[in-house]
């Protein structure tokens, strides 16, 4: 019983879905005169896996996404524990955050293309999006430690870093682990953004800005559907992961 | 029931989607013209609102809608890039070249005379509308003099750095970010407002002869010959307009741009409309610069073509 309710929840309600958006989209390139139908776009994108610039594009756009993505999750990790410790960092914080979550993005893009190279641009333009986001999920995580649990540290003698070792991280370990798996894909979404934004080169941002300059609308939804489809595989592996490694600790 | 009018409003939402697309009034002839130096092409007859016994409406759209408008068909003519008209055709849209309108605004800038492109090796050349007739055209400049180039930084090539518009250009040059910047006009009279800032290329010059035909008019089938040729004429009569009248051309290509969007053209002078090189030549006279400038294009890459060189009856001839 348990079995079918997980098959049914698993695998069918999403393939339905999936075969449902496929549908749609058939029919909106019939009746429209884009003509880009799915099948065409699978083709396009075999043809684009089997081209070297492709995976040079994609390795350097993955590369800027892995070092946002890092920069700004042990960026916010730190600085979350370090406001739950103290008052005074958690009070200069805030204001800070705030304002970098409300900075436009395409402002971002067009101050420091000016200044520095359009690859340094498209990772500052990750972590500027990406710290807040993860500071404003990691900190919840950090104050809510039981006090108790602190003073029972205390108490046996544990320094602080033995405290930030035994305490604070097992117990912050799902909110990282869920911010560390959603983040890094929404990190790989912002660098294509800021790679079109950017004309950077050796990207997969340039090459969606270069199919579109060409008219390739095919080329460009393929190179859209596989940004997707990696990004859902990376999420699919870091859940599957984290699900794992829950059931090993229990 | 409650399945029942879940269906419906699903397939509501479903023709909604798919009604969506707004069909043009078949009586009146849509004209798209892009944004900037383009649009001084047709901005002398702006002001009708018949041509030819027929009702015009023109919409001044942003740069880069201009290309997917002509994939959606939307538009019965547009003024469009020549490499643009021909992607399209290749792709089995209804358009063909009717003639050429702009024959070369861009310009190199930056703080240094060069006497020769040679010169740009090891500097950083900010380059505008990747992919389109800015970029081919430098590069086509830059491979028949031999010169290297691409996106990497090295001293025995010109380094090649894309923006999305002069403005960003404009910045980088103050800034120091670039060297020297593509532009095309007007931009490249802003630019030069810069301190020390000069024209460096006229890369009209560089290509040779009156120029290239950088932007064409693309008509459907379903436009007739007698239409075209009014428009001709209307074109004609109406002479130099916006050289003459500059602040009335900047006026009415703002009224007429697309509901929503604002135009980048804010200011201009006859000596910057000058330097846009507007003429009208029809297709049985241009014919053999454009096809140049197409081979040119297709051997840098095939891509800005859609492909392939276009066929013979890519050009209409109205007599």
């Amino acid at each position: 019983m348990k079995l079918k309710s997980d098959i049914i929840k698993d695998i069918l309600i999403p393939a339905s879905v999936l075969l449902a958006s496929v549908l749609i989209w058939q029919l909106a390139a019939y009746f429209s005169s884009a003509d880009v139908t799915p099948f065409i776009t699978i083709g396009a994108m075999v043809g684009i896996l089997g081209e070297a610039e492709f995976w040079v594009s994609f390795a350097f756009t993955v590369l800027r996404a892995l070092v946002a993505f890092a920069c700004s999750f042990i960026l916010a990790l730190v600085l979350s524990i370090l406001a739950s410790w103290y008052d005074l960092i958690r009070r200069i914080a805030a204001p800070i955050v705030t304002a970098l979550r409300s900075v436009p993005t395409m402002a971002v893009v067009l101050i420091f293309i000016l200044t520095v190279s359009p690859s340094a641009t498209t990772v500052l333009v990750g972590v500027l999006v990406l710290f807040p986001t993860f500071y404003s999920a990691l900190l919840p995580a950090a104050t809510g430690v039981n006090k108790d649990l602190k003073e029972i540290a205390l108490v046996c003698g544990a320094n602080r870093l033995q405290r930030l070792r035994y305490v604070y991280l097992p117990i912050m370990a799902p909110a990282i682990a869920e911010n560390g798996i959603s983040g890094f894909s929404l990190a790989i979404k912002l660098i294509v953004s800021a790679e079109v934004l950017s004309q950077t080169a050796k990207s997969i941002g340039m090459m969606m800005q270069t199919a579109k300059a060409y008219l390739d609308i095919e080329r460009l939804l393929a190179l859209t559907m596989i940004v997707v489809i990696v990004c859902i595989f990376i999420d699919a592996v870091g859940k599957s992961v984290f699900a794992y490694l829950e059931k090993k600790m229990m | 029931m409650k399945k029942l009018s879940m269906i419906i409003v699903i397939a509501l939402l479903g023709f909604c989607l798919f009604g969506c697309q707004g069909g043009n009034d078949p009586e009146v002839v849509e004209i798209y013209v892009p944004d900037g130096a383009p649009a001084l092409a047709l901005v002398s007859v702006f002001d009708k609102t018949e041509i030819g016994g027929k009702q015009v409406k023109f919409t001044v759209v942003p740069t880069d809608t201009i290309g997917p408008a002509l994939l959606s068909e939307m538009p019965d003519l547009a003024i469009a890039p020549t490499n643009a008209i021909a992607n399209v055709f290749n792709k089995g849209k209804d358009y063909r070249y009717v003639s050429s309108h702009t024959h070369g605004n861009l310009f190199i800038v930056g703080k240094e005379k060069l006497s020769d492109l040679s010169e740009l090796k090891g500097n950083t050349l900010g380059v505008i509308q990747q992919g389109n007739v800015p970029d081919l055209i430098i590069q086509t400049l830059l491979t028949d003099s031999g010169i290297k180039f691409g996106t990497d930084s090295s001293d025995d090539m010109v380094t090649l750095r894309y923006f999305q518009d002069g403005a960003n250009v404009i910045a980088g040059l103050k800034s120091g970010a670039l060297s020297f910047g593509l532009l095309g006009e007007p931009a490249v009279t802003n630019a030069l407002a810069i301190e020390g800032m000069t024209e460096v290329f006229d890369l009209q010059k560089l290509w040779g002869g009156d120029g290239y035909p950088q932007a064409g008019l693309a008509a459907k089938s379903s436009v007739s010959d007698e239409f075209i040729k009014a428009l001709f004429d209307a074109v004609t009569e109406a002479g130099d307009f916006a050289s003459a009248h500059p602040d009335e051309a900047v006026s009415r290509i703002a009224a007429h741009m697309r509901e929503g969007s604002e135009s980048t053209v804010k200011k201009l002078t006859a000596d910057t409309v000058k330097r846009c090189n507007i003429k009208l030549i029809k297709a049985e006279d241009c014919k053999e610069d454009v096809l140049k400038m197409l081979q040119a294009f297709f051997d840098i890459n095939p891509s800005s073509l859609g492909g392939a060189m276009p066929s013979d009856d890519f050009f209409r001839i109205v007599k």
